[in-house]
């Protein structure tokens, strides 16, 4: 044979290669341009294809270690259509003119000349007159909060 | 994941999946991850990292990341193997910077692959034909190195012996044998390289 001698260098690292392709620990750092031919000529023999045993199985570590994301998903499709639906509840309320707003507020009737009179003339004493004008001031009150809420209780 | 050759999905199979996983359909992810886990293995994990039991971890790593942000994912025009195949390349880096903390020896032989590759912008994966080419470039490779060198190789790596036997059949000291095993690979090394400049195939 015509090999040459191994040089301390050379020698070293072959020791270090062997080492490594045993699963050793390696007495120095292995030359990596041998380790990655290696690997090459391993993977030739080896095949490059994961197994389909493999692969379902690592199929199911990822599904079983992902979050749940449909109902984080489902709450987010959700959000928008109940803005929407609330927008439009909204609007129905706004434009059927159902919410009381200032310009609605009732303004009830202003008491007469003749009820103040009356109410003077009871510090007085004379109750009946004040009797009768507020029976009628009350006919009034009731008529225009009737007219205002009609139909409502 | 099949051996054999499959026809890729379309563009439209693919959107209509991600949007269902999107939606947390974990079928449609499965049906996502079978069609392009064997090839993001093979093509980008294992030669990246040289060791089986890495390249799985940064496989179930690669489609872990890729669950998580599948809402961020935009197509434009082209198949989400890309997209995979980024993220995968991202893991082997990560894997590689753990290499000292995790003692796990890690080897990038994909640079010695890639002219024997298809594109990589091809998802379509034939894994066996893609093996019996390396195979067979493995094997004119040895015939054009020095016998003794081919041997050892042949002995070590395609018939697996272990060190001890492989001294005894040819007939040297382990010393020797580790000597000689180091000159082998790296005559392999430079000769694949000169293969794949003078290769009237190459892609």
């Amino acid at each position: 044979m015509s090999e040459k001698e191994a040089s301390a260098e050379e020698q070293r690292e072959a020791e270090a290669l062997a080492a490594e392709l045993d699963g050793r620990t390696p007495p120095s750092v292995a030359p990596a341009d041998a380790l990655e031919t290696a690997a090459l000529l391993k993977a030739g023999q080896a095949g490059m294809a994961l197994s389909p045993e493999r692969s379902e199985a690592l199929l199911e570590q990822v599904l079983d270690s992902a979050p749940p994301r449909s109902s984080w998903l489902g709450i987010g499709r959700l959000l928008p259509m109940a803005a929407a639906l609330a927008a439009v509840v909204l609007l129905i309320l706004v434009f059927t003119g159902k919410t009381p707003g200032p310009e609605t507020v009732l303004a009830l009737p202003r008491p007469g000349p003749e009820l103040l009179q009356a109410q003077a003339a009871a510090t007085a004493g004379d109750i009946g007159k004040l009797r009768a004008e507020m029976h009628s001031y009350r006919r009034e009150l009731y008529a225009a909060l009737a007219l205002r809420y009609r139909g409502r209780p | 994941m099949s051996s054999e050759s499959k026809k890729p999905k379309s563009l439209r199979w693919e959107k209509r999946r991600i949007r269902r996983a999107g939606g947390g359909d974990r079928e449609a992810f499965a049906d996502l991850y079978r069609e392009f886990a064997g090839p993001i293995y093979a093509r980008i994990l294992l030669p990246r990292l040289g060791d089986a039991a890495a390249a799985e971890d940064a496989l179930a790593e690669t489609f872990r990341a890729a669950l998580q942000n599948l809402g961020q994912y935009q197509s434009r025009g082209s198949s989400i193997f890309h997209w995979l195949a980024r993220i995968a390349k991202n893991k082997a880096m990560d894997l590689h910077r753990q290499e000292a903390r995790s003692q796990r020896k890690l080897c990038d032989f994909h640079r010695l692959l890639s002219p024997l590759a298809p594109a990589e912008s091809e998802p379509e994966f034939e894994s066996r034909k893609e093996q019996d080419r390396l195979r067979a470039r493995i094997q004119t490779v040895l015939k054009q190195i020095r016998p003794r060198y081919a041997q050892v190789i042949e002995l070590r790596f395609l018939a697996e012996k272990t060190r001890a036997d492989c001294a005894d059949i040819m007939a040297v000291k382990l010393g020797t044998l580790d000597v000689l095993l180091l000159r082998a690979l790296r005559a392999f090394r430079v000769q694949w390289q000169e293969f794949e400049k003078g290769d009237p195939n190459r892609e």
